[in-house]
């Protein structure tokens, strides 16, 4: 992948916006950014990012660690999750924490260890939105998962717990959708996105995610949100 | 020595040694987990060369051999259904370039990012509205994120919230800026 291959990519690649209605807003939005690689954990410590000026004094004096050893590091501070084992670094806003500033954490991180091996990125999104009633809600299930299949053999009613979508694009990188109800919000409902890419061409790793993330990292968002407010408007027409 | 129970928990699969101690009687000298893998779905989990060895010192037995190849993938963090106590829900969201700086705060162009199709704004900010360890990253040309939104607390209380958050990026070192220049010269190989 190249320089242009991402440029293009900056625009919505998962586009399927079949409503105008009023943006819905989720209530509560999170993201992640999983690196997959070769990585040394125990110098992946809040002093570090402190030092490299990547988080604020104060934030990294009263992280939380769990673990500091050769093989993990996990912490965790006012903002972020941090969990890096010697094949993949997690770095995770908490739900206080808005998700823009993630990007900049990776993208530093990796600018300073240049030369750390890379060979995939995961970007992931996840938000909980209201419905605003029970039988709204049902009907995002029903819409997602039909239940006339289900009633025949089954007693009760049934409902759906989980749906897990993947799909890949023509340049090989994909994304995968999971919807569930919601556990934080009252008939709510939670959506998951990932999209995966695979290190390719002559870039090095951390060139590879700088670039990735430059110009994929709020495009990535966007989609996530639009795929979502899509889905549920979909869902909640009536039929 | 040969193992005399085995079992499964949380981390592994164990199984135990015995000894007898001074007077006579066997007890349990280790512990010994000795396989993999922990949690499930995560096949790109790391080997963790971990180890589980406990000695019962009563035994006044010493480690005998430690075992290896223990693998404790740790799970993935999410928070997606996680029980958080508190969250944000972001309303607005502007990115914003510092344009110049007083003794009291700075002027900056904000481009929304919420409605894009929005034209530029510029605002003026007061140094209250940043917090102590920002404030040296505040100069012109430097950017950051400006967030509105509510943040529902623990006790249930819903509180409006801005947040204004500079962007920390690193900067070029002139080793970089160096191999940059070299890289981008035609007359070097």
């Amino acid at each position: 992948m190249d320089a242009t291959h991402l440029q293009l990519h900056s625009e919505p690649q998962y586009g399927i916006f079949l409503f105008e209605m009023p943006d819905r807003i989720p209530e509560i939005s999170g993201a992640a950014i999983v690196v997959v690689g070769s990585f040394n954990p125990a110098i992946f410590q809040p002093e570090w990012f402190a030092r490299q000026n990547l988080i604020p004094v104060p934030e990294a004096d009263q992280a939380e660690l769990k673990m500091v050893h050769p093989q993990l590091s996990h912490f965790e501070t006012e903002r972020f999750f941090i969990q890096v084992t010697t094949e993949r670094f997690v770095a995770m806003t908490r739900a206080t924490t808005d998700t823009s500033v993630l990007g900049d954490l990776v993208r530093g991180t990796f600018f300073i260890l240049e030369h750390t091996p890379i060979t995939a990125v995961g970007l992931d999104f996840q938000m909980h939105f209201s419905v605003g009633s029970e039988e709204a809600w049902h009907r995002v299930g029903d819409s997602l998962a039909p239940k006339e299949v289900w009633t025949e053999v089954l007693r009760g009613r049934p409902g759906m717990k989980v749906l897990q979508i993947e799909a890949t694009d023509d340049n090989g990188h994909k994304m995968t959708i999971k919807v569930e109800p919601s556990i934080k919000i009252t008939h709510g409902v939670y959506f998951e996105t990932n999209e995966h890419y695979a290190v390719e061409g002559k870039k090095t790793g951390s060139a590879f995610l700088d670039e990735l993330l430059r110009n994929r990292w709020e495009g990535a968002q966007d989609d996530a949100t639009k795929i979502a407010r899509s889905v549920l408007d979909w869902s909640l027409v009536d039929r | 020595m040969p193992p005399r129970l085995r079992g499964a928990s949380s981390i592994g699969v164990w199984s135990t040694a015995e000894s007898q101690n001074t007077t006579g009687e066997s007890v349990v000298s280790a512990v010994r987990y000795d396989t993999a893998p922990i949690w499930p779905h995560d096949d790109q989990s790391p080997r963790l060369q971990a180890t589980a060895l406990r000695v019962n010192e009563a035994a006044g037995t010493p480690p005998q051999e430690l075992p290896v190849d223990v693998a404790v993938p740790p799970p993935i963090p999410t928070f997606g259904q996680k029980a958080e106590s508190s969250w944000l829900r972001r309303r607005q969201l502007w990115e914003g370039t510092v344009m110049e700086t007083t003794d009291e705060g700075f002027r900056a162009q904000l481009y929304d990012k919420t409605n894009p199709s929005y034209p530029d704004e510029e605002a003026v900010f007061d140094f209250c509205e940043v917090s102590d360890e920002d404030r040296q990253l505040v100069f012109p040309g430097s950017g950051f994120h400006w967030v509105i939104g509510t943040e529902s607390t623990r006790g249930g209380q819903v509180k409006n919230v801005s947040i204004l958050s500079f962007r920390r990026l690193p900067r070029w070192s002139k080793r970089s800026l160096q191999r940059a220049l070299q890289a981008a010269d035609p007359t070097e190989g």
